[in-house]
């Protein structure tokens, strides 16, 4: 306990200027037959790393809300080229359960539930959330994605991190 | 003065992957094979599956029972104890709870294949299942201690 008294956590007060959380959201509406895109942008000063996602999704099928999911999805990281699904999974494999209800359609109730899955992954500086998706259902159905992490503002001159600067002038 | 380095700053160059597969439990022993990532080792972390076609929100259909079934891989390593029900730990369907899946560790090597072994004790209850696999890449071969316990 007396070692406790002497932590120095003014490292801290000092990076938390450079790092925040942030969420980056991706609205898809998936039509059938086709494959739907869309993307985030990360900016040009900040690294994202993202440690969860969360997401909702409609289950309509034949003019009905069937409560079966339809939607497989895929995610790819732009600025490494490299993706993070590598096929197309089904979004109730990892979301939580995600299943909403579309108002005004006969169906079944919808979940409440809210579980974020874990999802670690580092998106570059200017690179994109790249998100396709796709259905097996006859209707145009609607996918909703959060990724949720933190900004690593860079330093202008170099394009380091600056935590990684004051995090050096303070452990060496 | 004492100094502690924050360890929400440190990034592991291991990164999440995922991949999914559509299995067909069609025997007591189902034996696949997968190579996940070609040129990059890998760590399976997570297994989640769930049958297709069941309502999310919803109550059993009639009859329904889920299967009971064990996950092991290479050289014997037992995830799951079988017989267990696949309703302990799935993604959720008829209105069971998340679980976001089971805890597994497993290490592929570049270009090695990682074998994963279910069987279901029930082969009249669901012939197909959909298996989802979380696991990290390597994006760094150099400078970062991989223990391969397989």
């Amino acid at each position: 306990m007396e070692n406790l008294k002497n932590i120095d956590i003014s490292f801290l007060n000092e990076a938390s200027a450079y790092v925040w959380p942030v969420k980056y959201p991706i609205t898809i509406e998936v039509a059938p037959g086709q494959d739907a895109q869309d993307s985030a942008e990360i900016p040009a000063n900040a690294h994202f790393l993202c440690q969860r996602i969360t997401g909702t999704y409609t289950t309509l099928d034949g003019g009905i809300d069937v409560g079966v999911n339809q939607i497989s999805c895929r995610v790819f990281d732009t600025g490494k080229s490299l993706p993070q699904f590598e096929n197309f999974i089904d979004v109730n494999l990892f979301l939580t359960p995600g299943r909403i209800r579309s108002a005004g359609i006969a169906g079944d109730p919808g979940s409440e539930l809210f579980y974020p899955d874990e999802f670690c992954h580092v998106f570059s500086a200017k690179s994109n959330i790249q998100v396709t998706a796709r259905t097996e259902s006859a209707d145009t159905n609607t996918l909703k994605l959060t990724f949720h992490g933190y900004n690593f503002i860079l330093d202008g001159v170099n394009g380091e991190p600056v935590v990684n600067k004051i995090k050096k002038k303070f452990f060496g | 003065m004492i100094k502690t380095p924050p360890s929400q700053f440190v990034v592991s160059p291991n990164e999440d992957v995922r991949f999914q597969r559509n299995i067909s439990l069609v025997g007591e022993t189902t034996i696949f094979l997968i190579s996940p990532l070609g040129s990059e080792a890998f760590k399976l972390e997570r297994i989640n599956a769930y049958i297709p076609g069941l309502k999310i929100d919803d109550t059993l259909p009639a009859g329904f029972t889920y299967p009971n079934i064990s996950i092991e891989s290479n050289s014997g390593k037992v995830f799951t104890p079988g017989p267990i029900s696949m309703r302990t730990f799935t993604s959720p369907m008829a209105g069971q709870l998340w679980k976001g899946g089971v805890r597994v560790n497993a290490h592929v090597k570049k270009f090695e294949k990682l074998r994963i072994r279910i069987t279901n004790y029930d082969l009249a209850i669901v012939p197909n299942i959909r298996v989802l696999f979380i696991g990290k890449r390597r994006l760094q071969e150099s400078g970062y201690t991989y223990n391969v316990i397989e």
